[in-house]
């Protein structure tokens, strides 16, 4: 059979539409995933042992089950108890819920990484747990935390493909719509992989820009 | 290096009476007490895991004492102060670690300035100038813009003295200040430490650096399994200690040193 993508302009809006969307879920569960992971991971360094172990139980069961049962939860169970979500919202919800414990533990190696000497220093000249936390240990996570973080941050996107199944018309979805309809697959498929790939592109270079960024903070020398 | 002049008040600037700190079954610390005169230089040594650290610790309450009492400078430290003014009362300490831990991602002017803008109130202006008195202090007035792992371990631990100093500190505590730098290091050290004690600085110095502990410590306490076994005026413990502990172990050091 010959490739024909003469087709393609007439259907590129939905595409793009799809892609879209893609990138808004995306983007929603690093902002709304980063911030609890952190959260969490700092949780995970209490003092009480029931908190450390409530957490690391929802750790396994929100890493160790499919993402696309995560997702089916989300859709199809928690209206049952009142929480009824539109499609996109509701991937949103499910997938920053699992991604959170993914990033969790990479935030739990960066401050693992941070020797103890610091917290004493910090607390011996009289600075404040808060203070103390912020200006002196969290940037120092940083070197161990980026690179397990981001490389889960471009696990996210193509994660995305998933919310298909709960009717987000996302890109994976759009171009199956398309597809569908003018007997194209190769062709609508080969373009919403050229689209993927270009945005894992992106994150590709902000993740290259990353490492290079942590490996010379590691180094100690100047930022 | 010969005795280092320094004037010793009558007034009490460091208390610790009937300390107790055990970890889990391990008693660090039984029944310590002992008190610093304004102006002195305390040398603490003995074993290691003896409770010299552990004392350290106690009196700035980075790991609250079990029971007993610290009072410094007349006033009580501890947990009933409340979190705000035990955090005050701490900044009135100054402590030097043995890692130095300095702050790696800060440079040794962010290092100074950092505490003394958030616990003292200080405008960024008037730390940066006192840390640059500091520095030329101890010497380092040309690195105030490196970051730290740019710097010998000599002059780390210089900077983290004058971090310390940087607080306007009653009294300074040093936790083996030399014990991780290489041998032709630790004289830089001792000499900023020396400085101090003979403007007046109140130190108490974890040490195993007897040639120093002669040189400035008033007095010498030594450490057995959590205990004081024996303390007393530098020369007299020197040269004449009394209890078999101290005698072995001041006979291993005087001979390694």
């Amino acid at each position: 059979m010959e490739l024909d993508f003469s087709g393609v302009p007439t259907v590129w809006p939905a595409l793009l539409r799809g892609a879209l969307v893609t990138l808004q879920l995306t983007v929603a569960v690093l902002l709304i995933a980063t911030p609890i992971g952190c959260v969490l991971a700092l949780l995970r360094n209490a003092r009480s042992a029931p908190v450390r172990g409530i957490l690391m139980t929802l750790s396994w069961i929100f890493r160790g089950i499919p993402p696309l049962l995560i997702l089916f939860f989300a859709f199809f169970a928690l209206p049952l108890i009142g929480l009824k979500l539109n499609p996109l919202p509701s991937a949103i919800v499910a997938m920053s819920s699992y991604m959170a414990f993914y990033f969790a533990e990479a935030f739990t190696a960066g401050l693992n990484s941070v020797p103890a000497g610091q917290w004493q220093a910090a607390r011996a000249l009289g600075l404040s747990p808060t203070r103390t936390l912020i200006r002196v240990i969290l940037p120092q996570t940083i070197p161990a935390a980026l690179p397990p973080y981001i490389s889960h941050a471009t696990e996210i996107l193509k994660g995305t493909a998933l919310a298909a199944a709960v009717a987000v018309p996302e890109l994976a979805s759009a171009a199956k719509r398309v597809f569908v309809v003018t007997y194209r697959p190769l062709e609508i498929l080969i373009v919403a992989a050229a689209i993927y790939a270009v945005l894992d592109a992106i994150l590709l270079i902000l993740q290259m820009a990353g490492e290079r960024w942590a490996a010379r903070r590691r180094r100690g020398g100047r930022t | 290096m010969t005795h280092v002049p320094h004037h010793v008040e009558e007034r009490l600037m460091v208390q610790a009476i009937n300390l107790k700190k055990t970890y889990g079954t391990y008693v660090a610390l039984e029944d310590v007490s002992l008190s610093v005169r304004k102006g002195e230089v305390l040398a603490i040594v003995g074993g290691s895991g003896s409770g010299k650290s552990t004392l350290l610790r106690c009196l700035n309450f980075l790991d609250p004492p079990d029971s007993g009492e610290v009072i410094v400078d007349g006033r009580q430290m501890g947990a009933a102060l409340g979190e705000r003014a035990l955090r005050r009362r701490r900044a009135d300490i100054g402590m030097v670690f043995q890692q130095f831990n300095l702050f790696p991602h800060f440079t040794v002017l962010q290092n100074l300035i950092e505490a003394p803008m958030a616990v003292r109130g200080l405008s960024r202006k008037e730390a940066t100038a006192r840390a640059r008195d500091l520095l030329a202090q101890v010497g380092l007035a040309d690195k105030e813009a490196r970051f730290p792992s740019e710097l010998s371990g000599g002059q780390q631990q210089r900077v983290a003295i004058a971090r310390a100093l940087a607080m306007e500190p009653q009294v300074m505590l040093f936790d083996e200040p030399t014990s991780a730098l290489d041998p032709e290091l630790v004289e830089e050290v001792l000499n900023v430490m020396r400085n101090l004690a003979a403007q007046g600085m109140t130190m108490l110095v974890v040490t195993h650096e007897m040639q120093f502990a002669r040189d400035v410590a008033d007095r010498i306490v030594v450490f057995d399994q959590g205990r004081i076994v024996e303390q007393g005026p530098t020369a007299e413990v020197l040269r004449n200690p009394q209890h078999p502990r101290s005698q072995a172990f001041l006979k291993r050091l005087l001979r390694t040193s």
